[in-house]
């Protein structure tokens, strides 16, 4: 009788644990309650693990070639490496710097002009756009019905062999939302659990100075859309958030990116003009002309001296977080190499 | 066995008794066909959404449908039940999706993205999709969508019903090619002005048959 109550006390304690370790990485300590409505969509580890599957498919694209994670490396906290403009089918130049990827649960809307508005439907834009993946999405779904190996998923999964475009989105947007990256220095620091050097605290209050009405903490955005300066590009004539509302207020205008594993993303801005942080901090701290909806709080050079910049880029480089670039359960899935 | 078919036959006579038949129809010369100025305009696409459906007495709501959103393929009739028992002498409906349900993420069903009816890079539902093909007029691709300020494309429309029973519903297209000709405007792919002006020839081109 207590040999039973033991164990089934430990039964209960395991059980417990479990059910923590799924509820922690969504609410990380110092988020706030996220934007994505997780009751319409409750995660499920097997329904995430077939939107990870989707995630590095190529079959999402028209010849086969492409999948999301050729433009979104986890590397690279899922943004593109080394190139201002994403490639897509064909090698075709995409018309934007592909974004990281990770905490999307806590944006109410997405790419940096906001056209999205729910995170369920972003996968249907590079699949349908003709500089990408170039698929139609119920062309994608019935390719994927007729796949076998997806066959046996699905009946584990859902219990039936084939899904629906909407359990599609759901599942790839689950994939997504387990993207979740909150263990930089900067958390440890937050949490108690580690200190800054000299150097990065001095950098965290010039950041906190001049940086972060925009890039607002812990998420290091505040989701606003903003014109931070750097003008239109040449060649591109993208004129950001105005392509959506079409107002004149809004030329130029981008979401503010989040700056977290910003070590990673390079290069950098919507259009990737900028190779490095260091040029970036050369950009918001030199003379630089403006338009006439410029941001006030960019509108001068910030007052940073060299070493101010140098501190400032020390804080930056706290916002690196190696256990999401190297979390293998982001990772290419090794079951997919079998077939 | 008899019991339990006589049992359906009785239940199914009683839905009947009260259900209200809605049929949704359009009318070309010959479908897919119109004549328009001398030109014979073929109609390769024609679909719209229909939602929150409501039936109503003396301005007193009584029936708001239960299902989401009728996508109506216009190349075909349809008909649909309602389950309402309620008299009533007028309905209403909404062409389009309006923001609750856009905000709603993935759905199914009707409303699934498969259906061709999901604009991808500024995400929301086509209201309206209009595709035609002629020799002698330049060919319309219209995808009508939107659903905010200012290029709201959401219509609101009302008829009176004396045919209670069936109610059927009508696209004149004839009257809507003829207004979109009068504006020379032939592809529509976002939400715009342009839009929500052809959006209101759409709503003008519905009318409810009463025999
Ligand atoms: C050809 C390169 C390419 C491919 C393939 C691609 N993306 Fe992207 N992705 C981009 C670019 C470029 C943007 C930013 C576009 C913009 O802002 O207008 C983006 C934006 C996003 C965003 C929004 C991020 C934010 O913070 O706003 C998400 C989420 C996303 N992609 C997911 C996916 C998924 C899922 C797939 C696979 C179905 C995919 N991407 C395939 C290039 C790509
Ligand atoms: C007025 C708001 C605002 C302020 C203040 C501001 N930024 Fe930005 N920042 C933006 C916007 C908007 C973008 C995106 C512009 C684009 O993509 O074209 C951006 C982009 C960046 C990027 C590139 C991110 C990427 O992923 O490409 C970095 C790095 C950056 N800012 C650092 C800083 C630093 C450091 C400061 C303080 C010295 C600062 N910003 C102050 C609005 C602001």
């Amino acid at each position: 009788m207590n040999k039973l109550g033991c164990i089934l006390l430990i039964c209960l304690g395991w059980l417990w644990l479990c059910s923590h370790q799924s509820a922690t990485p969504l609410f990380p300590k110092p988020f706030p309650k996220p934007i994505y409505d997780l009751a319409s969509n409750p995660l499920q580890k097997d329904v995430i693990d077939l939107g990870r599957r989707f995630f590095y498919d190529p079959i999402l694209s028209k010849n086969n070639t492409i999948s999301c994670a050729s433009c979104h490396s986890p590397y690279n906290a899922f943004a593109h490496v080394d190139h201002a403009l994403s490639h897509g089918i064909y090698d075709r130049i995409g018309f934007r710097n592909a974004p990281a990827l990770f905490n999307v649960a806590w944006a109410p809307y997405f790419m940096q002009d906001g056209a999205i508005h729910h995170l369920d439907m972003q996968a249907l834009a590079p699949i349908s756009d003709s500089n990408e993946m170039q698929e139609t999405f119920d062309h994608v779904i019935s390719k994927i019905n007729a796949d076998t190996s997806y066959k046996i998923l699905f009946k584990k999964v859902y219990h039936q062999p084939q899904i629906s475009g909407a359990q599609f989105l759901k599942a790839m947007a689950q994939f997504l939302l387990s993207l979740v990256s909150a263990e930089s220095k900067y958390d440890s620091v937050m949490r108690g659990k580690a200190s800054f050097s000299q150097q990065e605290k001095k950098g965290y209050l010039l950041f906190q100075k001049h940086c972060a009405n925009c890039h607002q903490e812990p998420l290091f955005t505040n989701y606003t859309f903003a014109n931070n300066g750097i003008g239109a590009d040449q060649h591109l004539h993208d004129l950001g958030r105005y392509r959506v509302t079409k107002d004149s207020n809004d030329l130029l205008k981008f979401k503010v990116p989040s700056l977290r594993n910003i070590e990673f993303t390079a290069p950098y801005m919507h259009d990737g003009r900028f190779a490095s942080l260091k040029d970036v901090l050369r950009f918001y701290t030199s003379p630089h002309p403006t338009q006439a909806n410029t941001d006030n709080r960019v509108k001068h050079p910030f007052p940073l001296s060299a070493n101010d910049q140098v501190d400032i880029l020390a804080f930056l480089l706290c916002l690196s977080d190696k256990h999401f670039i190297f979390n293998p359960q982001h990772a290419y899935p090794k079951s997919m190499l079998k077939n | 066995m008899i019991k339990a078919f006589l049992f359906l036959l009785c239940l199914c006579s009683y839905l009947q008794s009260f259900s209200q038949q809605i049929l949704f129809s359009t009318k070309a010369s010959t479908t897919p066909y119109v004549y328009l100025d001398q030109d014979t305009v073929e109609i390769k696409v024609l679909k719209y959404y229909i939602t929150k459906l409501q039936l109503w007495k003396h301005q007193q709501l009584v029936y708001t449908d239960q299902r989401g959103a009728y996508l109506i393929d216009g190349l075909r009739d349809t008909t649909y039940y309602l389950a309402n028992k309620k008299p009533f002498d007028s309905l209403s409906f909404t062409l389009g999706i309006d923001s609750a349900i856009q905000r709603k993420g993935a759905l199914g069903k009707d409303l699934d993205p498969t259906n061709g009816m999901y604009w991808a890079w500024q995400s929301g539902y086509i209201h309206f999709k209009l595709e035609t093909h002629s020799s002698n007029n330049k060919p319309l691709q219209l995808h009508i969508g939107g659903y905010a300020y200012p290029f709201n494309t959401l219509q609101r429309l009302g008829f009176k019903v004396s045919n209670t029973k069936k109610i059927s519903i009508q696209l004149e297209l004839l009257k809507l090619l003829q207004q979109i000709n009068s504006q020379k405007v032939f592809k529509i792919m976002s939400p715009s002005a342009e839009a929500v002006l052809i959006a209101s020839f759409i709503a003008q081109s519905f009318s409810i048959s009463n025999e």
